[in-house]
């Protein structure tokens, strides 16, 4: 399976890599991108089987890469790591597709618990 | 006057920072950081208007931003002495401050994002914004197996 991180933090991604790791995703291929554009040209380039996305983000946000993504007739499973945690925040990005929304802080059962479920 | 934002509890805070670094990360109150002095992490609501800013003082960028990705307590320390902080301390104490962004949201307050990190004495409207009177609310964070430093959230 190949994941893209998506985040404008490079430490982020790094935290989200090594978490991934820990709960036992880690023979998965990664691939990174920083912000919402570059997300979408790896998403097209790269064909992830999972994309995991920060919300807020420079030049393109998580959920306009989303709709970006669900426009073009990609329906690559799709899930948010971000603080946007508030209920109305959860419901749009179901409404637009996503799969999973991870709150950060989080944790490795976190990850073992949602993307088990995804990444089997 | 009513605040547009939550007031950060010692304990949401605890609680963040415990998911961040394990248990061990030590609260107390502090004196507040100096808004001209320390960093400034500046939090918009949806019109991108400043709402409220949290100030980190050098020790606590340095620390804080070096124990999320294990950087040798001893290069945390001398950043910390010199203020010369690397650009992982900084990026990693950004997401530090984008988390904490939950602590000052609740179902009464606006939605609030981190727009952006500003440099000691950067932005001068938000300093002049946040130099009269307003809510302040300070911590001094002891990270484990490094040092500590302080913060301090204005509040509007």
């Amino acid at each position: 399976m190949k994941i893209l991180v998506v985040d404008d933090s490079v430490a982020m991604r790094l935290m989200i890599i090594k978490t991934l790791r820990q709960a036992g995703f880690g023979g998965n291929d990664v691939v990174q991108a920083a912000d919402g554009v570059l997300g979408l040209q790896a998403a097209n380039d790269e064909k992830p089987d999972l994309i995991l996305c920060d919300w807020n983000m420079p030049n393109m946000t998580g959920i306009e890469m989303l709709k970006a993504l669900r426009e073009a007739g990609n329906d690559v499973t799709f899930g948010f790591i971000t603080t946007e945690a508030a209920p109305p925040m959860r419901k749009l990005a179901k409404d637009n597709g996503a799969k999973f929304l991870i709150s950060k802080p989080f944790t490795v059962k976190m990850f073992e618990e949602i993307l088990g479920a995804v990444i089997g | 006057m009513s605040l547009k934002c939550a007031e950060p509890s010692e304990k949401s805070i605890q609680e963040m920072l415990d998911s961040l670094y394990g248990e061990g990360v030590v609260l107390s109150d502090s004196n507040p950081v100096d808004v001209e002095s320390g960093f400034v992490y500046n939090y918009v609501d949806d019109e991108d208007n400043s709402v409220a800013v949290m100030v980190a003082d050098p020790s606590l960028v340095a620390n804080a931003g070096s124990a999320m990705m294990m950087v040798p307590a001893g290069a945390a320390a001398e950043a910390a002495e010199t203020g010369e902080l690397s650009s992982m301390m900084l990026d990693c104490y950004y997401e530090v401050a984008n988390i904490l962004s939950r602590a000052i949201m609740d179902d009464g307050s606006v939605h609030l994002r981190l727009e952006k990190m500003y440099t000691p004495g950067e932005n001068a409207d938000l300093i002049e914004r946040y130099s009269g009177e307003c809510k302040q609310v300070s911590y001094n964070v002891q990270v484990p197996e490094y040092g500590d430093g302080n913060m301090t959230f204005f509040l509007t």
